[in-house]
């Protein structure tokens, strides 16, 4: 079977298809990042935008790299963060509210994480890049390589934040709290 | 258990459906079946006009001045006229003096400082190119990274209000506001028939009503298009939402900046007040609780002689001394090549 890497540089040939072999192994994966971060339908709406960024973007694909689906999740993560900036009214009175809140918004986790209070508002202390690795590991099943590679940084550094993100994690009150109470 | 398990018992959520797996696919087909129609703007993009400087003077008006009047109360309900810009609007005296200011460059870069609720800063750097590329980074490096592997991020959306935003700067008003109202995508299809407007806003109530689901929270029911005042405050919180992200993705560009004012003045419910920011003359334009729902106010700061964005926050009613959230823009025409190098 032929890899991503190997599929990308046919597509850049012009064969199409191959481009979409590799969405198809991972659009699983991605469909589930996105609705993570930013809810089922939302992801729906952005999902395709992803697939052609990527594609538009392929040329710099480093194809030493057999396998993109971090290279993926890095467009998804990008389109995220213009949807965050950008995030147009459904609904006015919400509009307005969140017009100026995009520095780190997390949605999907505050919905998510609205029965586990504790754990959202430690979550919320860390530093944006701090969450973006600890949830690439936590939630991708990612390596910490990997996650770094997602967000362009060395795998030093992205194993510095994680280290950072739990350490901060454990010590908050709250989750040490939930440490010893088991929760369902 | 260890903070780890904690984190991936919030793993799981609802996936999207096979219809969106279908749809995203068949979207990226269509995306390689016209790799130009994806990407590249209307030529008009290409060619902003090359005027030559102008001085600029502060504008000697009021303070506190409440903007224009719609000449009525009830807006006609479908569709509903654009209302008439103040005469002496000082938003329209200062979009004819931006209009006058040079271009240098080919791209425009905003930088943009977030406070994080911990009053930490939260930086993000962007560029739009003129040819209609957008580059993000939260560094210069990342930034300059992004530039140099054509990592384009633009989106319809973008292209929509920032459309509408030099239509409002060089054609006619009324459209404009109608393609700058339209360009969520969402819900009113101003311009468009009674049906037409009546489609957009069930389309709007489903989303709203999945939104619940997702939520496991009980679905309220629909609600029906709204009519008369309520109409009006909902077509203008979609205004000035639009508008000023408009004014603050497209800041170094003067049509931009012109539309945008233009498009502001049309809202009777935001005020503006002369003030003094970091020793310079500054116009304070706010959306109150008419345009936000009786949800506070948003409040942004431009520049009084060049319009240039430089604060937008959102304050709450019950606590107007603490912002809910600010953020802090600067803004500047560059070169892309320049950029790319890490040149900032």
């Amino acid at each position: 079977m032929s890899s991503d890497a190997e599929l990308i540089g046919r597509s850049l040939r012009g064969d199409t298809d191959a481009f979409v072999e590799v969405v198809s192994r991972h659009e699983s994966a991605i469909g589930g990042y996105l609705a993570r971060r930013v809810g089922r339908q939302t992801a729906e709406d952005v999902l395709g935008d992803v697939w052609v960024a990527a594609y538009a973007s392929r040329a710099s694909y480093d194809r030493s790299y057999p396998g993109a689906r971090p290279w993926l999740y890095g467009v998804a993560l990008n389109r995220l963060r213009q949807h965050w900036r950008s995030e147009p009214a459904e609904d006015p009175a919400p509009d307005v509210a969140r017009m100026a809140s995009g520095w780190d918004p997390w949605p999907a986790v505050d919905t998510r994480v609205d029965a586990q209070a504790s754990l959202r508002t430690a979550l919320a202390r860390l530093r944006p890049e701090e969450r973006e690795v600890l949830s690439l590991v936590a939630w991708e099943d990612l390596t910490v390589a990997e996650a770094g590679r997602v967000l362009d940084i060395p795998a030093g550094t992205a194993r510095r934040l994680l280290h950072q993100a739990r350490k901060s994690l454990r010590e908050a009150p709250e989750v040490a709290a939930l440490l010893q109470v088991p929760t369902t | 258990m260890d903070e780890m398990d904690l984190m991936k018992k919030l793993r799981d959520v609802p996936s999207p459906g096979p219809e969106a797996y279908d749809d995203a696919r068949a979207a990226l087909r269509t995306a390689m079946a016209e790799p130009v129609a994806a990407v590249v703007r209307p030529k008009r993009w290409f060619s902003w006009p090359k005027a030559g400087v102008a001085a600029l003077g502060a504008a000697a008006v009021a303070t506190a001045v409440v903007m224009g009047t719609t000449g009525g109360s009830v807006p006609p309900p479908a569709p509903p006229a654009a209302a008439p810009q103040a005469v002496e609007s000082p938003l329209v005296k200062l979009a004819s003096e931006v209009k006058a200011a040079a271009v240098t460059g080919d791209s425009s870069l905003i930088v943009r400082t977030n406070l994080a609720p911990d009053k930490s800063q939260y930086i993000w750097y962007t560029v739009y190119t003129d040819k209609g590329q957008t580059f993000h980074g939260d560094s210069p490096k990342t930034l300059a990274q992004a530039a140099a592997k054509g990592s384009d991020l633009s989106t319809d959306y973008d292209r929509r209000l920032m459309g509408a935003a030099r239509l409002a700067a060089t054609g006619d008003l009324e459209q404009a506001r109608n393609a700058m109202v339209n360009g969520a995508g969402c819900c009113w299809a101003l311009g468009g028939s009674p049906a037409e407007q009546e489609k957009s806003w069930a389309e709007g109530q489903e989303k709203r009503a999945e939104v619940f689901r997702m939520k496991g929270m009980e679905v309220p029911p629909a609600k029906p298009r709204p009519t008369g005042k309520e109409l009006e405050d909902g077509i203008n919180n979609t205004l000035w939402s639009n508008t000023t992200y408009a004014l603050f993705i497209g800041a170094a560009n003067p049509d931009i900046r012109a539309g945008s004012l233009k498009l502001l003045s049309t809202i009777k419910d935001v005020t503006i007040d002369r003030a003094d920011f970091e020793g310079r003359p500054v116009m304070k334009l706010a959306a109150g609780p008419a345009v936000s729902k009786g949800e506070g106010s948003h409040v942004v700061t431009v520049d009084a002689e060049t319009a240039l964005p430089i604060r937008s926050e959102v304050v709450p009613l019950q606590g107007p001394q603490d912002p809910h959230s600010v953020a802090n823009y600067k803004s500047s025409r560059v070169n892309l090549a320049d950029i790319a190098t890490g040149k900032i």
